[in-house]
């Protein structure tokens, strides 16, 4: 065969499918594939809802015309996904960056839904919609490249569930129109989603290509009036502060970040996701760092006389960083994180460790020295920003054989600042645990297990009263408190050594979503650690509160772990109402499917169920009236005479084989008769006591169905 | 494979032991499984690659449901085949060499299924646990078992499996051969014109009278009497000699075409005989010996020249 009539073998159009519930689960399959990009925001709201008009219409007119499929109309649609296709190729042309999927991702969606609405105009046979399906699949994946939460999901359970119904119609169509049985349906189901959750659970999570640009986007930003200001809240322009106490233990003060760290005020925090990062790695989430303890409140000083404490970093995006002094390059590696931000909060540019290039949408940046970074403007919800950091990890005995020498003396003295007549106890606590330490890293190891051993971790403390110390009050004091007071004490004890340490405020990972790979970070992932000081590395996290995973959780541990948590949180008591109400709507409808649909076939089922009652066995292959000849004999001489069994019987047989239907009143005399047969049945069995040794027999085909 | 005398296809007698076990089925095999496979496998690559330049886990997540169903569609007709039961419910006792023969066939669940022995077209069993399969036989014998093709893809149509049953026939399947032309015509009485190669003897039955001479006449027949009698020329009528049926031998030499092909020409013959009301008797050799007996039916001789092998040189008569 030619080229050419292989081509033309392979476009001929097949036989017209007449399958209505194939169609319609094609059509919603991609009607929903089509809601799916909408919920994503790739399609507006007018756009979403004529394509869903015109794909269901043009699935109608479809049908409609299966048998004589419109010559003409081919060329219009051919001539009409051509107009989409160059429509697509300006718009990409005009808006789209080089290489940045995502300015693609938007006219993607809209050009494979321009073609599927042109392409529901011309589905007359089955190939034509298996088309269509595998068109959706498309649209669904154009849904899912922008998709950051979990709301996609319910559009994905949807489409795949119509998805199997109409493969499963396909198939069905493809033998002939066998009919499709729920459990066939749900078995499959069952395969399919095994298999799926296998494969989710065995790949590796998706990592995004270093070769594209990163996303970034602005969402209600506004300029901030005063240069490197923090500002946040629920406007995202106002400026940050430390919240006010409240109650005997402070709670509701602390609601954000802020530019003084107090100690003595405990945040309220929620589960809200405040933002969600995709990461190479899991890490702290770095927002702020502090250098200057007061006793109670951590606050950020010029490391440098008069010096500024913000300074505008250079042109971008991307915002080039410059590498602290001290940290060898060849030591860490590139570490890139994107943050999409979910709530509007504070201007801080979050990272992780050393970051080096920050691609943010906007034309200025503010850094500080000790490399907390703050937007010029506002971040609202929706934001997008990326950063790339130099991430180092060195392992314990490279950290032992390096000291925490090699910062400048201001840095030094920055970093090592305490009021040291408030903290002689605490310095001789310090160098008591860290006696017989060779190597600063293993003081900063020996004073986490000290801390791990002595102290005990709660939010519900005392207030502290003002002019109180924290760091005295919990090491020598109540031993009890949470992230602030347990990494504090063990930085002011660090820099009682001599060891360069700060603390860092910001989040942990969060929990790991497999399916969006992203780590929902909640509000109360808030987080304090300490950071300390090493030649060649830069700074290092310990926490001294909880332990931080050093690798990303397989994707099945996470979606185990997720699955127990939602499961913990379902409503039990509505589903479990749900669930018996829809067992005995089943248990109803399988009762109604099994009752005798004619008169022949209840007075059957009576007739044997006598027979059982009176202990015969039932033979399949033995004819009604045979069966009730027994019956009648076994009866025989057994209690009060009562109706004939075989005139039953026959009756029942003439009814099923047509030769006579007795009227209506004929009819509920013989059923009283046969219920009547069964209790008596019942009655000589309870007399004789004795089971018959044929025990339940098989039913027996009844002769409503000759 | 082709029915023998003997009954089973040729060739599948030796695969019962064979291959294909005591189950006299054979092992699921896909049909055509190129392209859904090396299609299954360029949407998932695609796919990956979407995941893997878009970063998104929710692509990597449609996908892995993509997988899930191309693998249930791949893998799980070959099961549905495996688990599929058929049995022929009833079958005709008599067919011809290129005529449909019908076979009803009962199935467990839906299916593609085809007549392999003798081939057959496709049918769709719907939601029909009865259905009928034709097939049409390309050469005579007798057939105790048919092969048929059972094919499902369920439950999403990607990929068709197939697996071929042995099933025995309700009733052994007489493969008659094609009716060809007649030999010997001429051994028809009253259809005798003359122009026939071969004469049957003069003498042949009892005179009944005379008549008026037509061509073809032997000169031998002339009642010079009657003729002079009558002045125009009159031949002798004979009885047929309806007592003494005439043998039709069909020794089958010669090549499998040829031994067909005398078949063919055979039950012509004998047909053409039988329609004459001559009667018959048929020479033929069987697997028993060499078999001579009267027919009486032209689908009675067409279950003998099924049954027929050829005659050896030796063979005595039965």
């Amino acid at each position: 065969m030619s080229l050419v009539g292989a081509v033309k073998a392979a476009n001929r159009p097949g036989p017209a499918e007449h399958s209505i519930l194939f169609r319609v689960a094609a059509t919603l399959c991609v009607v929903v594939a089509i809601a799916a990009c909408w919920s994503e925001g790739e399609l507006n709201t007018t756009f979403t809802v004529a394509s869903i008009i015109l794909v269901i219409a043009g699935n109608v007119f479809s049908y409609w015309r299966r048998e004589q499929p419109l010559p003409w109309l081919k060329l219009l649609l051919a001539l009409a996904v051509v107009v989409s296709f160059f429509w697509f190729f300006v718009s990409i042309t005009k808006r789209s960056t080089f290489g940045n999927l995502s300015t693609v991702e938007g006219p993607l969606a809209v050009l494979f839904t321009l073609i599927q609405v042109t392409h529901a105009f011309d589905v007359p046979s089955r190939r034509d919609l298996g088309f269509s399906m595998a068109g959706s699949a498309t649209l669904m994946a154009a849904a899912a490249a922008q998709a950051v939460d979990s709301t996609l999901g319910l559009y994905v359970i949807v489409w795949a569930a119509i998805g199997l119904v109409g493969m499963m119609a396909m198939w069905s169509s493809m033998v002939g129109g066998a009919r499709l049985r729920g459990r066939t349906v749900g078995l499959t189901a069952v395969a399919v989603l095994v298999l799926g959750g296998l494969i989710v659970a065995l790949l590796p999570a998706p990592r995004a290509s270093s070769t594209i640009v990163f996303p970034t986007s602005l969402a209600g930003d506004v300029e901030l009036p005063s240069q490197g200001s923090l500002a946040g809240g629920s406007s995202g322009t106002q400026p940050l502060a430390p919240g006010s106490s409240a109650g005997p233990t402070r709670v509701g003060g602390f609601l954000g970040f802020a530019g003084p760290l107090d100690t003595a005020i405990r945040g309220s925090l929620g589960n809200q996701v405040v933002f969600r990062v995709r990461a190479d790695r899991p890490t702290f989430w770095l927002a702020e760092t502090f250098n200057a303890w007061d006793g109670q409140s951590w606050s950020q000083t010029p490391l440098r006389k008069n010096g500024p404490l913000f300074q505008s970093v250079g042109q971008g995006p991307p915002f080039q960083i410059p590498l602290a002094q001290g940290v060898d390059p060849r030591a860490t590696v590139p570490d890139i994180q994107t943050f999409y931000v979910a709530v509007t909060g504070a201007n801080l540019i979050l990272h992780a460790a050393e970051p080096t290039e920050v691609w943010f949408p906007a034309s200025s940046l503010y850094l500080a020295p000790d490399d907390t970074m703050r937007a010029g403007t506002s971040l609202g919800s929706g934001s997008v920003y990326t950063v790339q950091s130099n991430v180092a990890t060195p392992s314990p005995a490279e950290l032992r054989s390096t000291t925490s020498g090699g910062l400048f003396n201001a840095e030094y003295s920055a970093y090592t600042q305490i009021p040291l007549h408030r903290y002689a106890r605490v310095a001789a606590l310090a160098r008591r645990i860290t006696a017989n330490q060779p190597n600063d890293y293993d003081k900063v190891v020996a004073l986490e297990a000290w801390i791990g051993e002595h102290t005990k971790y709660t939010t519900n403390i005392p207030a502290l009263k003002r002019g109180q110390d924290t760091v005295n009050d919990f090491l020598f004091g109540t031993r009890r408190g949470y992230c602030e007071q347990i990494s504090t004490s063990l930085a002011v004890m660090l820099r009682s050594l001599g060891i360069p340490a700060r603390e860092a405020v910001g989040y942990v990972p969060g929990p790991y979503n497999p399916l969006t790979d992203l780590y929902d970070v909640q509000a109360r992932d808030a987080h304090a650690w300490v950071q300390v000081w090493f030649a060649k590395y830069g700074w290092q996290s310990f926490d001294p509160t909880a332990f931080v995973p050093t690798a990303n959780p397989t994707p099945a541990s996470a979606l185990a772990h997720d699955a127990w948590d939602a499961l913990r949180k379902l409503p039990l008591v509505p589903i479990a109402v749900i669930l018996g109400l829809l067992l005995a709507a089943s248990v109803l409808v399988h009762a109604w499917r099994r009752q005798p649909k004619t008169w022949a076939a209840a007075m059957t089922r009576q007739l044997e169920r006598a027979s059982r009652s009176a202990g015969l066995a039932l033979d399949p292959t033995e004819p009604l009236s045979a069966l009730a000849f027994r019956l009648d004999t076994h009866l025989a001489g057994r209690g009060p005479p009562g109706p004939s069994a075989l005139d039953l019987a026959l009756a029942a047989e003439r009814a099923a084989y047509g030769v006579a239907e007795p009227d209506a009143t004929t009819k509920r005399y013989l059923s009283k008769q046969a219920r009547g047969l069964r209790r008596r049945a019942r009655q000589s069995r309870a007399g004789r006591s004795v089971r018959s040794a044929g025990g339940r027999a098989p039913p027996r085909s009844s002769p409503a169905q000759p | 494979m082709s029915p023998t005398a003997r009954g089973e296809p040729q060739g599948l007698a030796d695969e019962l032991a064979g291959p294909w076990g005591k189950r006299h089925e054979s092992r699921p095999r896909p049909r055509h499984a190129a392209g859904p496979v090396l299609g299954s496998i360029l949407t998932l690559g695609a796919w990956g690659a979407i995941a893997h330049n878009s970063g998104a886990g929710w692509v990597q997540a449609l996908g892995a449901i993509l997988a899930g169903f191309l693998a249930v569609g791949l893998v799980v007709p070959a099961f549905a085949v495996r688990l599929a039961r058929c049995h022929v419910v009833n079958s005709p006792t008599d067919g011809t060499v290129g005529e449909p023969v019908a076979v009803e066939l009962a199935v467990s669940r839906p299916l593609r299924v085809r007549l392999l022995v003798p081939p057959g077209p496709e049918t769709v069993t719907g939601n029909r646990s009865v259905c009928l399969i034709e097939g049409r036989s390309e050469h005579r014998g007798v057939m105790t078992h048919c092969v048929v093709v059972v094919a499902s893809a369920a439950p999403f149509g990607l990929l068709w499996w197939s697996k071929k049953v042995l099933l025995p026939l309700s009733h052994p399947l007489h493969v008659a051969p094609r009716r060809g032309e007649p030999d010997d015509v001429n051994l028809v009485q009253g259809r005798s014109a003359g122009e026939d190669r071969r004469r049957v003897s003069a003498r042949v039955g009892e005179p009944r009278g005379v008549r008026q001479y037509r061509p073809g006449d032997l000169r031998h027949w002339v009642h010079w009497p009657a003729t002079a009698h009558t002045g125009s020329l009159m031949v002798r009528e004979m009885e047929q000699p309806t007592s003494r049926p005439v043998t039709v031998r069909v020794p089958l030499s010669g090549g499998h075409e040829a031994a067909e092909r005398q078949a063919e020409r055979a039950l012509g013959t004998v047909s053409e005989l039988l329609a004459a009301g001559q009667g018959v008797i048929l020479l033929t050799g069987e697997p028993g010996g060499v078999v001579s007996e009267r027919v009486d039916s032209a689908q009675q001789a067409g279950r003998r020249l099924a049954r027929a092998v050829p005659i050896p040189a030796d063979a005595g008569l039965r």
